[in-house]
């Protein structure tokens, strides 16, 4: 009898599983409802496996996600990279028209105060040569400009029109050593030249009395002499320091208020003789006649 | 011993973790290859057909419980593929990759038709569509036996060797 049995142990067995499972079916089947005792038995076995497998495969799957992602991120670099590009050559160009707006709010502000003729120019080139100190304008005889005309900035003189073309005009800089300027020190008066050193922002001031008292800080201003192709009153520069020279003779260098190396935009003066304001009523007058 | 039930547990466990991450990334057109059902035509095949049918149960009642099924539904049909396939091994050779291509795409077959039939709260009647999604399922995981049952083999021996060298 149990030699029998023993023979067919697999069936047996096929059969005890098979009645089991349809248990489990059938119990699950009439309490659709409820989740069975065996479901709940199992997954509360199951609960720290489940735990760990949801773990492991989170894990695993960030894994993959990432380098997934990869490719993507490497096209959304190359995106972001050029729109960056663009970002930053808007911002360049806002910080440009900034500085430019800045820049021309200071002419306003300098015409303003100096009620000359001007014409406003844009450097657009600097003299190659190292042995003259010559910047080149946009604006040329077609403009109005002419030779001999003063060219000043928001800051201070610059120099003067040394050549004339139909569209540009190239500026003799103040720094050039050709380069002459009678002068007074705002404070005291006294009278004098400025000569350019072929250095740049730095001129020498030669007071025409030698026993003038020249100090450091004093202000030197274009004097507006008759004749003198510069207006009165435009800013040179600073007496930084004062030297002695040969037959005790004191002359002073001066620290130039414009600085020359950052001239982007400049303001030619066209008319020295009479101001704005004088020049509209002529105007006027000459309307009613 | 131990080391055999340690395998088959740690094997089952990476399985499902194949299935449910790796598997993922090779879903084609929605269709996924079933690696449990290839783990288990695998321990069919080449385990002793009483402990592969004990195994094919627990393994159903686990995937049953893990994939919200009718709890016993997958251990009724894996421990019949169990009993089957302990029954032809006698008559086909195991190792014949053939072999193990026609038990899982069979065997797949079966158990899916089934599976999909119970899947409401009573038993349907299963649509054309659904009989070609199970088709195409079913050549897929197919398509994986293979591999699968080689690399399982390999690290079977593998272990084999290990407990030799021990023994000796």
């Amino acid at each position: 009898m149990w030699k029998k049995v023993w023979k067919y142990r697999t069936e047996i067995l096929l059969i005890f599983l098979i009645i089991i499972a349809i248990s489990v079916i059938a119990y699950n089947s009439l309490n659709p409802q409820q989740s069975s005792f065996i479901a709940k038995g199992i997954l509360t076995i199951l609960y720290p496996f489940h735990k760990i497998t949801f773990y492991v495969t989170h894990q695993i799957e960030n894994g993959f996600n990432f380098i997934f992602q990869l490719t993507q991120l490497n096209d959304e670099n190359v995106q972001l990279k050029s729109e960056l590009k663009v970002l930053k050559k808007k911002y360049d160009t806002l910080v440009e028209e900034n500085i430019e707006l800045k820049q021309l709010s200071k002419l306003s502000a300098f015409i303003d105060e100096h009620q000359y003729k001007y014409i406003p120019a844009y450097i657009i080139g600097v003299n190659p040569s190292p042995l003259s100190n010559l910047i080149i304008i946009n604006k040329g005889e077609k403009d109005g400009i002419k030779i001999n005309m003063c060219v000043t900035s928001e800051d201070g003189l610059i120099g003067k029109i040394k050549q004339v073309a139909p569209h540009s005009s190239n500026v003799l800089l103040l720094s050039d050593k050709k380069s002459i300027v009678s002068a007074i020190i705002q404070d005291t008066r006294e009278r004098g030249i400025v000569i350019g050193k072929n250095l740049i922002n730095e001129y020498t001031f030669i007071p025409e009395n030698p026993a003038s008292v020249l100090l450091k800080g004093q202000k030197i201003i274009t004097s507006g002499l008759e004749g003198s192709i510069y207006p009165r009153g435009i800013p040179i520069g600073e007496i930084v320091n004062i030297q002695k020279a040969k037959y005790g003779i004191y002359f002073a260098e001066v620290k130039a208020s414009a600085d020359l190396n950052r001239l982007e935009t400049v303001l030619v003066v066209t008319d020295t003789t009479a101001n704005i304001e004088e020049k509209k009523v002529e105007d006027n007058s000459k309307q009613k006649d | 011993m131990v080391k055999k039930v340690g395998f088959i547990i740690i094997s089952f466990f990476i399985f499902i973790l194949i299935q449910t991450t790796i598997v993922q990334y090779i879903r084609i057109n929605n269709y996924l290859p079933d690696f449990i059902f290839i783990y288990l035509i695998f321990l069919s095949s080449f385990y002793d057909e009483r402990v592969s049918m004990i195994l094919a149960f627990i393994i159903g009642i686990i995937v049953d419980t893990l994939a919200f099924n009718i709890v016993g539904l997958s251990s009724l049909f894996f421990t019949m593929i169990a009993y089957i396939i302990g029954k032809l091994k006698i008559k086909f050779v195991s190792e014949n990759i053939l072999i193990q291509v026609i038990y899982t795409f069979f065997g797949f077959l079966f158990y899916s038709i089934i599976l999909k039939m119970f899947s409401g709260p009573e038993i349907t009647l299963i649509l054309r569509q659904e009989i070609i999604d199970v088709l195409i399922t079913a050549i897929y995981t197919s398509f994986f036996a293979p591999i699968i049952i080689f690399l399982l083999l390999k690290i079977k021996k593998v272990i084999f060797l290990e407990i030799r060298t021990y023994e000796v």
